[in-house]
């Protein structure tokens, strides 16, 4: 009995029982603006206050309850590793690092705060994980601002994803991913350009002639192409979702393998005919090495789809430009005499001896011979 | 001479805050400086104690102290958030007590939450705490305190009554406050009188009957009774009501020194910049530069309040508004206010508000109000006479 009564007392004298009104400072506020570039790299400032930071990491050295710049800057180290451990952006893919640059000082009202600047790269939609004060004060909040959008608060703890309501943008992004790609893709272009070599000539019992339907030699590049596109669409779209996955280590020298084929064809021709089918059965292998830059963003189903179409819109006219731009050349080239032996011949054989070379690179790479 | 050279020395007091608040620079401009100040500038002054860092500390590391150990830490940083009127260290002290369910700390808890106005939950907390151990005085009178800061008044003396056979003296504190806030409060101020001379509530009486007094027009009396108060025990609430007081009574500079050791609560500067004001009505305007200082001050603090959604300060939002003509800006914080508070001060508030907006609506249901409660408030009696002419 006695108990509670010294116990009540003991609360008041502490000022526990006293209604008060809520005479507060300001609570713990910090800020946090990204801004993502079209290069994929976001932009992070951070602005936390100083007094939230000492409270967190004792910056106050001499303890005499004021804080200079300098015993700041004497922590820095420890002020980046706490925001690193704070602030996580995840891109699609993995967690994409944060780079602060060197702590600045700025005055917001009438609190002074740490800038911390920062660079990451991620790709396509990040999340954001923010677990400042994460289980020592909950009633901290981070005014996020994404892009300069409305700024909203976020708790320790909370999450928010970024880029999620730019679907539009993500699906440019994956266009530009799918035309980089081909353009960069030397093995892929080869293959297709190993196909179409032929297609501006015809073999007559005179030996090769160019072409002079131009139409009729055009009308087969776009079959060439389109079947080609067709299939690296499947496979793509099969290994992309999941359903058909094959080892990197036997579609690279798949690949090559195909390259190599194509241009031993020219060189001597086992399939003179429907070499749309060619590229049909050779483009399915390449569909598989088209997934590989997909496959391991690990996209939740509709993002995916997204991802998908643009990635392949972007293959297919990265690749239609080749394909105009190849095929205009080689049409004109066609009418010179020594189109067979110069590029026809020497093309294909120059195409054969790298694809042979990449061949052979990917079986050692992939592990084949030591197996 | 003495007024003057208070007067001054006040005012020096008040231009060190605003000259601290100038050297941001920031406020109100849409440019900041982002720098890379020299090492021996100062950053920073408003820091916490080493002792609050141990406990950050100690959540940092989540390490498992027991629960008599967290209890204990809490309490005390209750105590400084209280002190110091520094949320965060409520913050930390919920942290500290996670969602630890043993009565101490479900009574902590419920203290944090009422302080942060929320108030449905400290309830059930409390109501909680009541159903395990029905006597405990803590949890009893915070409940009690809770349910008169919003008005119900039976449920308040129900729990007063319920603290006469632990802690009678501290029954009779609760019951003379509800008791004040419905339609007595002469019997209010006789019983403060007999408590005014119990050891452990002796400050706390005075400072209520201080308030009573002023609800009942006598701010010069309240003043007095609010001094006793605070020479038994410092009390940042009693010592913001002496600043009402004693604004009330015109002595502004009287005020800004009752106010001039208190941490820079939203409260506090409200009241240092209501009396740079009244310095300056009074005397030749001949320096503008303080209350413009505290007023972008405030300024920036209920913008921030009001983006981060936090309604804590609604009060002193919407007197701010109201004292800066800001009238409908004002009538929607009180309004606001009056939907989780409904104390003396809170009802004045709204009446002033609606009075300035011409909101007879409001008005009137404020008025049936009174009459259910039976509250009596010489000050809001004013207002409402003069909207009725």
């Amino acid at each position: 009995m006695t108990g509670y009564w010294l116990r009540a007392l003991a609360a008041c004298w502490l000022g526990l029982l006293w209604v008060q009104p809520a005479a507060a400072h300001s609570s713990s506020t910090a800020y946090l603006d990204l801004a993502a570039a079209d290069d994929g790299a976001v932009r992070v400032q951070w602005r936390i206050a100083l007094r939230d930071l000492d409270a967190l990491l004792d910056l106050d050295a001499d303890g005499d309850g004021r804080l200079r710049w300098g015993e700041v800057l004497d922590r820095a180290a420890a002020v980046v590793t706490l925001a690193h451990e704070r602030l996580h952006l995840r891109s699609d893919a993995a967690a994409c690092r944060i780079d602060y640059a060197p702590l600045r000082h700025v005055r917001l009202g009438e609190l002074g705060f740490v800038q911390l600047d920062g660079q990451a790269q991620c790709r396509g939609r990040v999340a954001l994980r923010y677990a400042l004060f994460d289980g020592v004060d909950p009633t901290h909040r981070v005014l996020l601002q994404v892009d300069g959008g409305a700024p909203q608060l976020l708790a320790p703890g909370g999450t928010h994803t970024v880029g999620g309501d730019t679907a539009r943008a993500t699906l440019w992004g994956f266009v530009r991913d799918g035309v980089g790609h081909i353009l960069g893709g030397v093995d892929h272009l080869l293959f297709l350009v190993a196909l179409l070599l032929p297609a501006v000539v015809t073999r007559t019992a005179q030996g090769v002639v160019p072409r002079h339907d131009l139409r009729a030699a055009l009308i087969e590049a776009a079959w060439i192409a389109t079947a080609f596109t067709l299939a690296h669409s499947l496979t793509l779209a099969c290994a992309t979702f999941g359903w058909l996955r094959m080892p990197a280590a036997v579609i690279e020298p798949l690949v090559a393998l195909t390259v190599l084929a194509a241009a031993l064809n020219n060189l001597w021709p086992v399939v003179t005919r429907r070499l749309a089918a060619v590229a049909f059965l050779f483009g399915l292998v390449h569909g598989f090495a088209f997934a590989e830059v997909l496959a391991p963003l690990e996209l939740p189903g509709a993002e995916l789809a997204r991802a998908l179409l643009g990635f392949n819109l972007g293959v297919e006219a990265g690749q239609l430009l080749v394909v105009a731009a190849s095929f205009a050349m080689l049409a004109w080239a066609a009418r010179w005499r020594g189109y067979t032996r110069w590029v026809l011949r020497s093309g294909s054989a120059g195409v054969a001896m790298l694809a042979l070379l990449w061949l052979v690179e990917r079986v050692v790479a992939g592990g084949w011979l030591a197996a | 001479m003495r007024a003057t050279f208070l007067r001054s020395a006040a005012r020096a007091v008040a231009l060190g805050a605003a000259g601290f608040a100038a050297s941001g620079s920031a406020l109100g401009a849409s440019t900041v400086l982002v720098e890379s100040p020299a090492r021996e500038t100062i950053v920073e002054t408003v820091l916490v104690s080493r002792e609050v860092k141990a406990q950050v500390e100690r959540l940092r590391d989540a390490s498992t102290a027991d629960p008599a150990t967290r209890v204990v830490a809490a309490r005390r940083l209750i105590q400084a958030g209280r002190a110091s009127a520094d949320p965060r260290l409520l913050g930390y002290a919920e942290a500290q007590l996670g969602t630890a369910d043993d009565v101490e700390s479900l009574v902590l808890r419920a203290t944090i939450a009422q302080s942060q106005h929320r108030f449905d939950t400290a309830r059930a907390l409390l109501d909680d705490a009541l159903r395990r151990v029905p006597g405990h005085a803590q949890a009893r009178l915070t409940r009690a305190s809770i349910a008169q800061a919003q008005g119900r008044h039976r449920e308040a003396l129900h729990d007063c009554a319920g603290l006469a056979d632990r802690a009678p003296a501290m029954a009779q504190v609760c019951t003379a406050l509800s008791e004040a806030a419905t339609g007595a409060p002469e019997r209010a101020l006789q019983r403060l009188e007999r408590s005014a001379r119990e050891p452990g509530v002796r400050g706390w009486a005075w400072s209520v009957a201080g308030e009573i007094q002023l609800q009942l027009g006598e701010p010069a009396l309240a003043a007095r009774s609010l001094r006793s108060s605070l020479a038994i025990e410092e009390d940042l609430y009693t010592r913001i009501a002496l600043a009402d007081a004693l604004l009330a009574v015109g002595q502004a500079a009287e005020a800004q020194r009752a106010l001039a050791a208190a941490p820079a609560a939203d409260a506090v500067l409200l009241r240092r910049w209501q009396a740079e004001r009244q310095l300056q009505s009074s005397a030749a305007p001949f320096a503008r530069a303080p209350a413009d200082e505290l007023e972008r001050q405030l300024d920036a603090r209920f913008a921030l309040d009001a983006t981060r959604g936090t309604p804590l300060h609604a009060r002193e939002a919407a007197r701010f508004a109201l004292d800066r003509g800001r009238t409908g800006q004002a009538l929607q914080l009180a309004r606001r206010n009056w939907s989780s508070q409904r104390e003396a001060d809170d009802a004045l508030l709204l009446a002033e508000a609606a009075r300035a907006a011409g909101d007879a609506t409001t008005l009137r249901e404020l008025q049936r109000w009174l009459d259910d409660t039976g509250l009596r408030d010489r000050r809001i009696d004013v207002v409402l006479a003069g909207s009725a002419r």
